[in-house]
């Protein structure tokens, strides 16, 4: 049993705050993923727990037990570094049986426990080789096994981006290896792992904690920090999105009905309404648009309030010619660009929203249909679904700007 | 088609011609020298220096000794009067350069693990002072901070002998073993001690089992630094030996009394073993091992306290303070109340004069040295990093390190037998003479910061500008010269420092001329302290300034 309680955490590296009041649960046997850009404090957040660093302020539970003021030894966790950290100068059985000859555990049991794990990962062969010698998954291994020696009651595996430095096929093997083991019932691990590649964390996570500078600002199943980020950044780091300036009309008598249950009966749609609520905004089009935002959010928006409308690229449908009049949220352009990308084609297309040229962003799979019907100058209508619409608090440009990186 | 291309061609080739007639000046004599002769004459020039300055002398040394076995059997070992006296003599000269050399850097290492550690590992107002202090004693004269040693613990009735010269060879070995030190802890052993400590290694186990061995080959090259500086010591070890005598100490006063057979044995001596020292650096560090598979957990446990840690710290930094920083610039305060002015401003004996041109063929010697350095170290360093010969290379990189491992004392007479009238009868000892010993060992102070930059530079910036059309010496001159201008600057002043603090092989080839070190030496066992005190201050002032320089530029570069 292992409950992870983060209480109030503030940490500060002489003016730079790394970390700004992070409170977070972590439950048992949850594959919890820490999601974030580089810099955002992600590292500095599993060395907290750990104990290699000690928070400012804030406490540190583990089963409702205070480990805050414990050294990292007596928190007895397993840690996996980026690149490993194998001992360069202690050999396979060595490097593994270390956390038994620190903590004087019975010498005998060590050696069986070393046995056991070397045998389980194949690694019998290679026990008096170097960690130099060793191939990146040997040493993946190597490494799982010697934070595995180290696990008492505390059954917590921390992996900080610990496939980072590799390139790309042999990551896709070790990643499918490393989450075979880390997952499976035998072990029984709570997991704890860091990285930027917003892939990885859909691919694995139970639950996705994202933070940016410091400051946690979504925590979710992954199907909620997809659907429905809790802001721009968010959003815009989960997948590649468009966005529109949008005014909140909600007295507005409506041309359609926004409540309506999608025509399906999608089951997926259906989630979605039940989640959050619909709510209509002008922007800028004679016809009124609708996307979904949380109830609590609704409530808070008033009428007139500025807000934004993002839609992510692969959500919008591409209709050839003039449809605005049959499609609900649908816009009129030109195609202006389009490019093959392997699994799907990217358009850029010309529209002209509130008056303004705008490129909107659209990404379809690459069927045959698209490739031989959308050329580019063709005259298209761009929708979405109401469901797929996410509806924020205007942020302001500034920080629109700042988030999506434009010039 | 092809008619169309021919034209073409033509075309292009006439465009080029136009655009050769049009180049500056300055671009047309690249083209002209980068053209493969004068690169080649180049290196063979620079690999000529580095042979008749650097390799020369230390082979001639060997060969006139075997010359004069004759003169060598009947000085040393079979004198009519004193029979063997003379090898008894060296033999226990030799000894106590040993054992003194191996105390104090025994006593460096035990200090210097603390403090690098304090230096690297917590961050605290005034580190950069501290680290700045450390390094101080790399750039002052040896035969000052010898003094200021002297003086310092005479206070507490310590005088000169064997314990004094110990305590003045701990403090200016110290900053070799900490740079190195320094240098690894910095580096690596971050990740593999934040590994260990979630492993559950307390404090102490993962110093002894994870941190130390990862230091092991930086502590090793480092100590061999210090040992081989200590052997070869001389300024401050006549201030301080008394009676004691040490190898360098024996080949001054051979020197002197012109007995040449015996001081080119000893300088042989000392040169065979400072070369087997540094020929065996990469073997000792394979064969040292620490003890890393054993673990005592309750004693460790005991050691990693807090409280521990806490005493461990202040001790080391109180003993880096009483017996090393402290007494290496304890002579600031005793300047006030020496009575310099008198001494050195009104007496007649005129000291202000002698003290004024030593410094001026101080800083002529170094600046010279800097300069003709400058022009040999660079283009030694483009062969070293550049050229793909293969062992050549090798070899030259192991033979570069020479000079800094043997003894400069050594090193001053071998070159003295080389180009003095006993050998190729050039010069005369003098300023020529000086300026070539300077040259030689401080030749690797300047190339070394240039390697090392010219190996960690970025490559593409050069083939970048290679595919723009610049030729190999616009290259040099626009590009990789800026570049490794930090390098080069930090050499220069490396160069400049070790020129400047010199005595032992300043002693041996100097004639009539003094320069700042020997004149504190010639100061001190003339009893006129005051004017030792003055010179002492102002060349640590400058020194100080210089080390500061260094380190504002070595900073730019990280």
């Amino acid at each position: 049993m292992v409950n992870i309680k983060l209480k109030c955490i503030f940490k500060k590296f002489r003016n730079f705050t790394a970390l700004e009041n992070i409170s977070l649960e972590i439950k048992d046997k949850e594959y919890f993923i820490i999601l974030g850009p580089t810099g955002a404090g992600k590292t500095t957040l599993l060395k907290l727990i750990a104990g290699l660093l000690k928070p400012d302020s804030g406490k540190i539970f583990f089963d409702e037990q205070d480990v805050t003021k414990k050294s990292p030894g007596e928190r007895n966790i397993g840690f996996m570094f980026e690149n490993y950290a194998l001992f360069p100068h202690m050999n396979v059985v060595e490097n593994i049986s270390y956390s038994g000859r620190v903590h004087a555990r019975d010498s005998q049991t060590t050696k069986s426990l070393v046995e056991q794990v070397l045998m389980m990962t194949l690694l019998t062969r290679r026990d008096d080789a170097y960690p130099d010698e060793l191939s990146g998954g040997m040493k993946q291994r190597v490494a799982l096994c010697r934070s595995l020696l180290n696990l008492e009651q505390t059954k917590l595996l921390i992996l900080d981006e610990p496939l980072k430095a590799l390139d790309a096929g042999l990551r896709m093997s070790l990643r499918r290896e490393l989450l075979l083991m880390a997952k499976s019932k035998e072990l029984g691990l709570t997991v704890i792992h860091v990285t930027n590649d917003e892939r990885e964390a859909m691919m694995v996570a139970d639950r996705i904690a994202v933070i940016n500078e410091g400051k946690l600002i979504q925590v979710g199943s992954p199907h909620e920090i997809y659907y429905h980020p809790i802001n721009l950044f968010v959003a815009n780091f989960m997948s590649e999105i468009n966005y529109f300036d949008g005014i909140c009309v909600k007295n507005k008598k409506l041309e359609w009905d926004i409540h309506s249950k999608s025509k399906q009966g999608d089951k997926f749609f259906n989630e979605i309404q039940e989640e959050s609520v619909p709510m209509p905004i002008d922007i800028g089009f004679e016809n009124t648009f609708a996307g979904y935002l949380k109830e609590s959010l609704y409530n808070k928006i008033q009428d007139n309030d500025k807000v934004l409308l993002v839609v992510r690229t692969n959500h919008m449908k591409i209709r050839l010619g003039n449809r605005v009049s049959e499609k609900r949220n649908a816009i009129l352009g030109t195609i202006l660009r389009r490019k093959f990308m392997g699994v799907f084609y990217r358009f850029e297309i010309l529209a002209k929203v509130d008056h303004k040229d705008k490129v909107i962003i659209v990404t379809r799979s690459a069927t045959y249909e698209i490739h031989n019907a959308f050329l580019e100058n063709s005259e298209v209508t761009v929708y979405f679904p109401k469901e797929l619409g996410i509806i924020f608090e205007h942020p302001g440009d500034e920080i629109i700007r700042e988030v999506l990186k434009l010039e | 088609m092809i008619k169309k291309n021919y034209k073409r061609n033509q075309y292009l080739k006439e465009s080029s011609q136009e655009e050769e007639l049009n180049l500056p000046l300055s671009l047309k004599l690249d083209r002209f020298f980068s053209k493969s002769i004068y690169r080649k004459s180049l290196d063979s020039i620079v690999i000529l220096f580095f042979i008749l300055v650097i390799i020369g002398p230390i082979i001639n040394i060997f060969s006139t000794i075997f010359l004069n076995i004759p003169a060598i059997n009947k000085d040393v070992f079979n004198d009519p009067l004193l029979g063997d006296l003379q090898w008894h003599n060296m033999l226990r000269a030799l000894g106590s350069s040993f054992s003194i050399a191996s105390i104090a850097v025994g006593v460096d290492i035990i200090i210097a693990f603390p403090i690098s550690i304090i230096l690297t590992r917590y961050n605290f107002r005034g580190k950069k002072i501290l680290d700045a202090l450390v390094d101080l004693p790399m750039a002052v004269p040896t035969s000052a901070l010898g003094f200021s040693i002297m003086l310092f613990w005479g206070i507490f009735g310590i005088y000169p002998g064997f314990t004094l010269i110990v305590l003045g060879h701990i403090v200016f070995t110290f900053p070799y073993i900490v740079r190195n030190m320094k240098i690894v802890l910095e580096k690596s052993a971050v990740l593999y001690e934040d590994a260990a400590q979630t492993l559950g290694a307390p404090g102490f186990t993962v110093f002894r089992t994870i941190t130390l061995p990862l230091m092991k080959e930086g502590l090793i090259a480092g100590a061999i630094l210090a040992f081989t500086r200590s052997l070869g010591e001389t300024g401050a070890t006549i201030i301080l030996s008394g009676l004691i005598e040490t190898a360098p100490i024996l080949i001054v006063g051979y020197r002197r009394q012109l007995d040449l057979p015996s001081a080119s044995l000893l300088a042989g001596i000392l040169i065979v073993i400072s070369l087997l020292l540094l020929f065996s650096i990469k073997f000792i560090t394979r064969k040292i091992g620490f003890p890393v598979s054993s673990v005592w957990p309750r004693i460790e446990r005991f050691l990693s306290k807090k409280n521990l840690r806490h005493i461990r710290d202040f001790l080391a930094l109180g003993i880096l303070f009483v017996v090393i920083l402290i007494p290496a610039f304890y002579i600031i305060v005793e300047i006030i109340g020496a009575n310099f002015v008198e001494e050195v401003f009104l007496g007649k004996d005129y000291k202000w004069a002698f003290l004024y041109t030593s410094f001026i063929y101080s800083i002529e010697i170094g600046a010279l040295a800097v300069f003709i350095n400058l022009i040999f170290g660079i283009p030694f360093a483009f062969i070293i990093t550049k050229r793909k010969w293969g062992k050549v290379i090798t070899i030259l990189d192991t033979i570069l390190d020479i000079p800094i491992a043997i003894p400069s004392a050594a090193l001053g007479f071998a070159t003295f037998l080389f180009w003095g009238p006993s050998g190729l009868g050039l010069f005369q000892s003098g300023f020529f003479m000086i300026l070539f010993v300077h040259i030689a060992f401080t030749f690797p102070y300047m190339v070394r910061p240039i390697i090392g930059v010219l190996e960690s530079s970025n490559k593409g910036v050069e083939e970048a500008a290679r595919t723009l059309g610049a030729s190999n010496m616009t290259v040099f001159r626009k590009i990789t010269l800026p570049n490794i201008k930090q390098g080069i600057i930090a050499g220069c002043i490396m160069t400049f420092t070790r020129s400047l603090g010199e005595t032992g092989a300043t002693i041996v080839v100097m004639g009539g001329i003094r320069t700042i070190p020997v004149l504190i030496v010639d100061f001190v066992e003339a009893n006129a302290y005051a004017s030792a005190i003055f010179a002492s201050v102002i060349i640590m002032i400058f020194s100080a300034f210089l080390i500061f320089a260094l380190r504002t530029v070595s900073k730019k570069r990280g």
